[in-house]
């Protein structure tokens, strides 16, 4: 789950409810270490947001999904108080401050920010004198912290969309190239760039095969000046920094075997919660699915071997999902 | 890569009446096919081998099923391990629009599991189709591969192939000095060059074969699979046991009885004509040469050792399956019609060789189902029981059925109406006192290989002495004919040339006063008289001088 994830968008009734349930959550999330009850918040959180109606207690609260007694509690608090007792403990305390400032950095997550509080490196400022504790991903999160923060809007990605897409087709027209992420979901703004790209001649048998294909794309995309900086960079994944405008954008280019290229665009697509939902769907209709591929599970839970899929409607088909389109997944 | 014979069906999960679990064994009629009741969330089939093979690659025949999936086990205990991942036979587009449902499927090394390394003799079959509700679905056939490379087959392993042309090996050059020796051979070779062996031709023969039958079946034309079946019922039907699937596992186990039997040398003189299911490989001993040309036994290996036949109208792989059945039984195979040919084994009337059989009045004209039942019920049955023609079946009978032993005495029968009045005088032979017939036969000699068709109809034992092979006929079709051998002829072809020509009493002479010139090269072949080597061979089996192209 990226820390880069466009919050939840302020006209929405709920919005103030959501805040706080997010800021639980990534406390949850970060400090406590504890993913499952940071999944909680966010739930409850998505529910509020989706409701579109202002919600006036708990017990109203309640009848969501994803919503129980100790939520609907803390939403009837906060409603009569107009703050959240355990938020401001939070707030007061010094660790989980100083983990959550840490690890707004690109590449800092818990674990490190945590290690870093032990040394006491307890904010960025202190952490801008002390990069030999941090690796090259981490540098260039810090280098370039308030960009990496900025949202981005809808055209700047589609922008983006562009570049790439024609210097794909100028270097073979075979290539498919889709922007995943909340872009995708028709979001008006996104924390990242996701780009998935395949190639016909790229299968999934040819994994263990050396290929260039993604260090000739990233090479041809700096000297468009669309790339300036690499954060990581292997025969599948690219991560780095991409700039079309002034604010320099995390952007990620993930080069897929064509047959796994629809599995990998519904996971990047997201939500992360939608796919939940639908792995577990999958699984009662006895698929497990990942970002790689649909398997169905033989008689005694082994999975099988991957099924052909053509589209992203063919993997809903498979598991007897309803189809949903990109837009609709946003839970 | 042959295939692992299958002992018996231990059990099925689910199986319709007229869609029963034995059909996936049967590999040659893809119409044949297992499938389960109405609404199964999953079909099993759990078989058993004969005995603990190594599996190297599957062939699996669909019917309607998503999915198959494949464990082993052992008989030793009730644990079955993953060989096979789930994997689909249709795609869900297929599924939903219900089409390509018999489509074939290989798996290799590749696609088994770490257990495709060990021997089982257990293997669980599961199917599923979820996606097409209150489907029966199943499989057509399946058939489990070892590496073991057969034995029956040596001239495979001993032949390198260039072009269309078989190398002989050196190890064979002794075969070579009996006379008339290359001739017999030559078409023996081409016919393993056309066998189909690596996994694609073999789909592809397989495939070939269902166009085939469906074709035939859309054009209600005499497909022989379909109804010669029938007939036969009609005629003999107390024999077809095969065709009463509930009897074929205890015919199965009493056939590895008798297996045991034979390797004790116990002289169990059981009388049952034993059937065995068609994909048991029968016992390849060689041969061995006799020293009284009289048989006085008739193993299994010899049952048909005085038929030499030639097949018309059969596909592969089906043509290879039958043709090496007959093989087993110790007949001998020809390409084309020839004086010492005895019987056609035939799909159809009408066809080439049909018509040639018929103008040279070798009238023995039988459907496949001849030598599936005698392999199967290890018994060589009447000819005319079989025949093509309905009018030869309704003849009656000349000859009695012969059931195979390893180790009693067994009778030879004259498998002749040439010169024998008296033999059609001879009351049909039914099943019932047939059995009788035989309990005599083992205690005298008095129906031993008396008679023989012709010259050209040696019995198999004599044959298998190459010493004494008999000079093949050849016809002296190149007679008053000169030919010239071109000096670009790869030096074995020029060899092999030289010998038909010479054999078929051409002449060799100098280039401007040959009639032909025997060439390779294009240039040479712009000349009016030029032929390709091929064109001789074509000659030798076309038993003339063909018209130049």
């Amino acid at each position: 789950m990226s820390k880069r994830k466009a919050p939840s968008d302020s006209t929405n009734p709920n919005h103030d409810f959501c805040e706080f349930l997010i800021e639980l959550a990534d406390y949850e999330k970060n400090v406590t270490r504890n993913i499952y009850k940071g999944n909680a918040y966010r739930k409850a959180a998505s529910a509020l947001a989706k409701h579109g109606k202002r919600i006036k207690s708990g017990e109203e609260a309640q009848k969501l999904d994803g919503i129980g007694d100790k939520i609907s509690k803390k939403i009837d608090e906060f409603l009569e108080t107009g703050k959240l007792k355990k938020l401001d403990n939070i707030r007061s305390d010094e660790a989980s401050v100083s983990i959550k400032d840490l690890s707004r950095v690109s590449g800092i997550g818990p674990a490190k920010a945590k290690e870093l509080y032990d040394l006491g490196i307890t904010n960025i400022d202190l952490l801008l004198k002390n990069q030999d504790k941090l690796n090259h991903h981490q540098i260039i999160g810090l280098k370039y912290l308030n960009d990496f923060e900025e949202k981005i809007p809808r055209s700047e990605v589609t922008e983006v969309e562009q570049i790439i897409k024609k210097t794909l087709h100028n270097l073979d027209s075979k290539y498919k190239v889709t922007i995943c992420g909340s872009y995708r979901r028709d979001k008006q703004f996104s924390g990242d760039i996701d780009t998935l790209i395949s190639h016909p001649s790229f299968m999934s048998k040819d994994l263990k095969k050396k290929n260039d294909k993604l260090q000739v794309i990233v090479d041809v995309l700096k000297k468009n000046n669309l790339i300036t900086e690499t954060i990581s960079l292997g025969e599948t994944k690219f991560m780095g920094v991409c700039k079309v405008n002034l604010i320099a954008r995390r952007l990620d280019i993930r080069l897929n075997p064509y047959d796994q290229f629809y599995c990998a665009v519904l996971y990047f697509t997201g939500s992360d919660l939608f796919n939940k939902q639908m792995r577990e769907h999958a699984l009662n209709q006895g698929f497990t699915l990942n970002e790689y591929t649909l398997r169905p599970m033989g008689s005694t839970g082994i999975p099988g071997e991957p099924v052909e899929i053509n589209s992203e409607e063919d993997i809903f088909d498979y598991i007897d999902y309803p189809y949903k389109k990109p837009e609709e997944r946003n839970i | 890569m042959a295939p692992i014979p299958v002992d018996r069906i231990i059990s099925v999960s689910s199986e319709d009446q007229a869609h029963k679990a034995e059909n996936i064994l049967n590999v040659s009629d893809s119409h044949q096919t297992w499938r389960c009741k109405s609404g199964e969330s999953q079909a099993t089939v759990i078989l058993q081998f004969l005995k603990p093979s190594v599996i190297s690659s599957i062939d699996v025949g669909n019917d309607n099923s998503a999915f198959v999936e494949i464990f082993v086990g052992k008989s030793t205990s009730d644990e079955f391990q993953l060989l096979l991942v789930t994997s689909s036979l249709m795609t869900l587009h297929e599924c939903k629009n219900g089409l390509n449902v018999n489509k074939v499927r290989f798996f290799d090394s590749d696609h088994l599991s770490l257990a495709s390394k060990e021997s089982w003799d257990r293997v669980k079959i599961v199917c599923t189709q979820p996606y097409i509700k209150h489907s029966k679905y199943g499989l057509s056939f399946i058939t489990f591969h070892s590496k073991d490379i057969p034995q029956k087959e040596p001239i495979q392993s001993q032949s390198i192939q260039l072009g269309s042309f078989t190398l002989r090996n050196d190890d064979e050059s002794d075969d070579i000095l009996s006379a008339g020796r290359l001739f017999s051979k030559r078409n023996e070779n081409k016919n393993v060059v056309r066998m189909p062996e690596s996994p694609v031709s073999r789909l592809l023969a397989i495939h070939k074969k269902n166009l085939e039958t469906e074709k035939q079946k859309d054009t209600n034309s005499t497909n022989i699979n379909t109804q010669t079946p029938i007939v036969n019922q009609v005629i003999s039907k107390p024999s077809k046991d095969s065709v009463k699937p509930k009897n074929i596992y205890s015919n199965v186990k009493k056939n590895d009885i008798n297996a045991t039997a034979a390797v004790k040398n116990t002289a169990a003189k059981k009388k049952d004509s034993i059937s065995s299911s068609s994909n048991l490989q029968p016992s390849r001993k060689k041969i061995k040469l006799m020293k009284n040309p009289l048989p006085v036994t008739k193993p299994f290996n010899q049952l048909l050792n005085s038929v030499v036949f030639v097949m018309s109208g059969y596909e592969n792989p089906y043509r290879s399956n039958i043709r090496s059945k007959a093989l087993e039984m110790g007949a001998k195979y020809k390409h084309n019609w020839d004086p010492s040919c005895t019987h056609l084994i035939c799909a159809f009337i009408n066809t080439p060789k049909y018509n040639e059989f018929k103008i040279q009045g070798t009238y023995r004209i039988v459907t496949s189902d001849w030598i599936d039942k005698c392999h199967s019920n290890r018994c060589r049955f009447p000819w005319r029981r079989y025949a093509l023609d309905k009018m030869e079946q309704n003849k009656p009978e000349s000859e009695d059925e012969i059931s195979a032993h390893t180790d009693s005495v067994e009778t030879d029968d004259s498998d002749d109406d040439w010169n024998s009045v008296s033999a059609k005088q001879v009351p049909s032979t039914s099943q019932t006192n047939s059995s009788e017939n035989r309990q005599n036969t083992t205690k005298s000699l008095y129906d031993l290989d008396t008679d023989i068709d012709s010259d050209f109809d040696i019995p198999k034992d004599i044959l298998a002495d190459e010493s004494i092979l008999p000079l093949p006929y050849i016809d002296d079709i190149f007679r008053d004919r000169s030919f010239y051998l071109s000096t670009n002829l790869k030096p074995f072809i020029r060899q092999e040339c030289n010998r038909y020509i010479i054999a078929l009493e051409g002449k060799l002479s100098e280039k401007d006063k040959c009639d032909y010139i025997v060439s390779t090269d294009a240039n040479h072949l712009q000349f009016k008289n030029a032929v390709p080597p091929q064109w001789i061979w074509d000659c030798y089996d076309a038993r003339k001088i063909l018209p130049l192209t």
